[in-house]
């Protein structure tokens, strides 16, 4: 909330020589720090008509919401109508006009139905995006307890009974407002029969033609990217990262996307034309409005540590009908061959004095090629995680495909101490962000600082206070550092972020080594504002 | 219950002349009635504590002309209620309940000229709650305001808002 500021001088002389019978005149003549002060306790339907009461109401309120702007909540009222209303009352109780919309719902939830009916409360001309998820982070709408709600497994495997038995309602909704960008949601078509690789493209050039037709610049300050559930993510990943100048933040969750809508509506009449495999909310910045500066920041918690040695894969085999892979290998500078049952066999003696078995991946070091269209193909590594599924006296087993002869691999397991002290960091890194503005606001020049105004979190699946043995771990660095700041998120199968300029604190990876999915971690999305350097308020 | 009673009592007693307690302070409304205060309630008024100070605290009687005798009494209850710490949610509820729009603003108004920052806050969250959910015809009448749009202007204006304009409440005219 803003503060109204108003001294005695002022106030004193506004009401000077006034008689008291003229009540409407001498409201009418209140200064404008009363009037502020009134407006900006309107909720932002209210507050949208004052701005159309007369030209000094306008200008007030363009003042009041000068700022960009988040605002988030959560319900876990079991009727979709009653949730829906209560997160939607909630984000806008305060003046705000939404510029974009995230929902996430638990599968209870209709998805389709949510999406019509946010959109008739938020309008129809702005990007809304329904994920489905099986857990969400959030402040409660009507309690204001911050929860993060981990339901039932949703890709565990298990049978449609069981699955049925998990269905669970929830809802969080995010909006934001967002002077100086533009939001658009862009989506990944996929026609049926046709190869995933050229729609990656024509989906990279579709954002990068979103970006340059608002901002005259190729590129967007951020992109949120929700995947489909049977999509494979790595190539739009790597592609997206190798489009993307390392100042683009990329965020998101590979699974999950379900029904969306674009904020232009000529976007909406070509989703006919083939599958939606993924959703990108682009974030562009508007070549129009160019007051104060709003950046996003990325923090990541990492939660697996390497275990043993590294290997290299001999012979492999993939399995596309479920997606996996079967692969031989051999310890690095060996020639011995080694079965999936002899790997893993040293692998769980080196996990011994583990209590509970941790979930395994591998980390394949992989060297590709990678190019956008008719480019030409350019050389990049990364690293991509692979769960492990088990091994016998022939080969290892492990989810996806993507792996050749000759990787480098190592095994990772999930570790909750690991993740704790990245935690920390990320706690300390949001800190310095924090102190900054503090020390700045102490020279008197707090309104100028860095003001982070609202976050985004992708949490594993598999952490959560199970993984941690206490609530809300992974969202305590964010609100320790920013109590009341708009905070909320969802538990994700795959979470993802790729390595850029803007990442605070721990960084996931060894640089030139890139890797964008990642297993057992948590990704923070942190929104900031710096206001013009001349800015009055 | 009784001190509170006792103490709303004292606060009303009207232009009566009470010698043992000369540090009482006294209120001149602008319709010329005399409210005597204890001192810590004019310490809450900051219009009134800075005349006090001005005057090193010779003048004890201080003319209000903006405010008048009926408005008066309910901002020296707001203040002997926050002096006591006891402004609670239920308070506050009876207290604007009691008051219709034009009171609402006076009351604003009176607030605004003593300076009194948190009966200010709260008489501009009763001002929103009350234009919350109307229509832009409804605040205009409320606060007497000319629109000064040209028609063009406020058209393009509504397109942009489109999105807000479901569900305004039906403009229910004010109880007097």
């Amino acid at each position: 909330m803003e503060e109204a500021p108003c001294s005695s001088s002022a106030a004193r002389s506004s009401t000077k020589g006034k008689s008291s019978n003229d009540l409407n005149i001498g409201i009418t003549l209140l200064n404008d720090d009363l009037l502020h002060n009134i407006l900006t306790r309107l909720p932002a339907l209210s507050f949208a008509s004052a701005s159309c009461v007369s030209k000094s109401w306008n200008s007030i309120c363009s003042r009041i919401i000068s700022r960009p702007k988040l605002s988030s909540a959560l319900s876990l009222n079991p009727s979709l109508r009653e949730a829906v209303k209560e997160v939607v009352n909630k984000v806008l109780s305060e003046p705000i006009r939404p510029h974009f919309a995230i929902v996430n719902v638990g599968c209870g939830f209709d998805a389709n139905k949510i999406l019509r009916l946010i959109q008739r409360k938020l309008g129809f001309n702005i990007p809304i995006i329904v994920t489905v998820n099986n857990g969400i982070i959030g402040r409660d709408a009507l309690t204001d307890e911050f929860k993060e709600v981990k339901w039932g497994a949703l890709f565990s495997g298990i049978g449609d009974d069981e699955y049925a038995r998990h269905i669970n309602e929830g809802i969080v909704l995010t909006i934001g407002y967002l002077p100086g960008l533009k939001v658009e949601a862009i989506p990944l078509i996929r026609p049926p029969k046709t190869p995933q690789e050229p729609c990656v493209d024509s989906f990279i050039m579709d954002i990068k033609e979103y970006s340059a037709s608002v901002s005259g610049r190729q590129f967007p300050i951020g992109v949120i990217l929700f995947g489909e559930a049977s999509t494979d993510m790595k190539l739009v990943l790597e592609k997206l990262d190798y489009a993307m100048p390392i100042d683009t933040v990329i965020v998101g969750d590979e699974r999950g996307c379900s029904v969306f809508r674009c904020g232009n509506d000529s976007r909406n009449a070509c989703f006919s034309k083939g599958f939606i495999e993924a959703v990108a909310l682009v974030f562009a910045q508007d070549r129009n409005r160019s007051s104060g500066n709003i950046r996003f920041h990325v923090a990541f918690s990492n939660g697996v540590s390497p275990v043993g040695g590294k290997y290299k894969a001999a012979s492999v085999r993939t399995n596309s009908t479920d997606c996996s892979t079967w692969l031989t290998a051999k310890r690095e500078g060996h020639q011995e061959l080694l079965d999936g049952e002899s790997i893993l066999h040293d692998i769980n003696t080196l996990l011994e004095n583990h209590i509970e078995p941790p979930e395994l991946y591998i980390g394949v070091t992989k060297n590709r090629k990678v190019s956008i269209g008719a480019e030409k193909p350019m050389p990049r590594t990364c690293i991509a995680y692979h769960g492990v599924v088990g091994g016998d006296e022939e080969y290892l087993y492990v989810d996806g495909m993507g792996i050749k002869t000759g990787d480098i691999f190592r095994f990772y397991h999930s570790a909750p101490n690991a993740a704790l002290a990245s935690l920390a960091e990320v706690r300390d890194a949001l800190n310095n962000m924090k102190l900054e503005k503090n020390s700045r606001s102490f020279e008197g020049n707090g309104d100028n600082a860095t003001n982070v105004f609202g976050g985004i979190l992708f949490a594993c699946y598999g952490r959560g206070d199970s993984f941690f043995g206490r609530p809300n771990a992974d969202s305590s660095p964010f609100l320790e550092n920013f109590p009341g700041v708009p905070f909320a998120g969802i538990f994700c199968c795959g979470e993802m972020v790729r390595p850029c300029t803007t990442l605070i604190g721990p960084s996931p990876d060894a640089k030139p080594i890139s890797c964008f999915l990642h297993v057992y971690s948590s990704v923070y999305l942190v929104m900031s504002y710096d206001p013009p350097p001349s800015a009055e308020h | 219950m009784a001190e509170e009673v006792s103490s709303q009592m004292n606060s009303l007693s009207i232009s009566e002349t009470n010698p043992s307690s000369s540090a009482t302070i006294s209120l001149v409304s602008g319709d010329d009635i005399v409210f005597k205060v204890e001192p810590t309630i004019a310490k809450e008024m900051e219009t009134v504590q800075s005349f006090i100070d001005e005057t090193d605290g010779k003048i004890t009687t201080i003319p209000l002309p903006n405010i008048s005798s009926h408005d008066l009494p309910y901002v020296i209850e707001y203040c002997e209620k926050s002096i006591a710490g006891k402004i609670t949610k239920e308070f506050e509820a009876e207290f604007v309940k009691k008051l219709n729009n034009e009171e609402v603003k006076e009351l604003f108004l009176a607030a605004n000229y003593l300076n009194i920052k948190k009966l200010l806050d709260f008489l501009s969250q009763v001002i929103a709650d009350r234009i919350a959910n109307k229509s832009v015809e409804y605040v205009r009448r409320y606060f007497g305001i000319e629109n000064d749009f040209t028609p063009e202007e406020e058209a393009k204006l509504r397109e942009e808002l489109a999105w807000t304009f479901t569900g305004v409440d039906p403009d229910d005219e004010d109880e007097n």
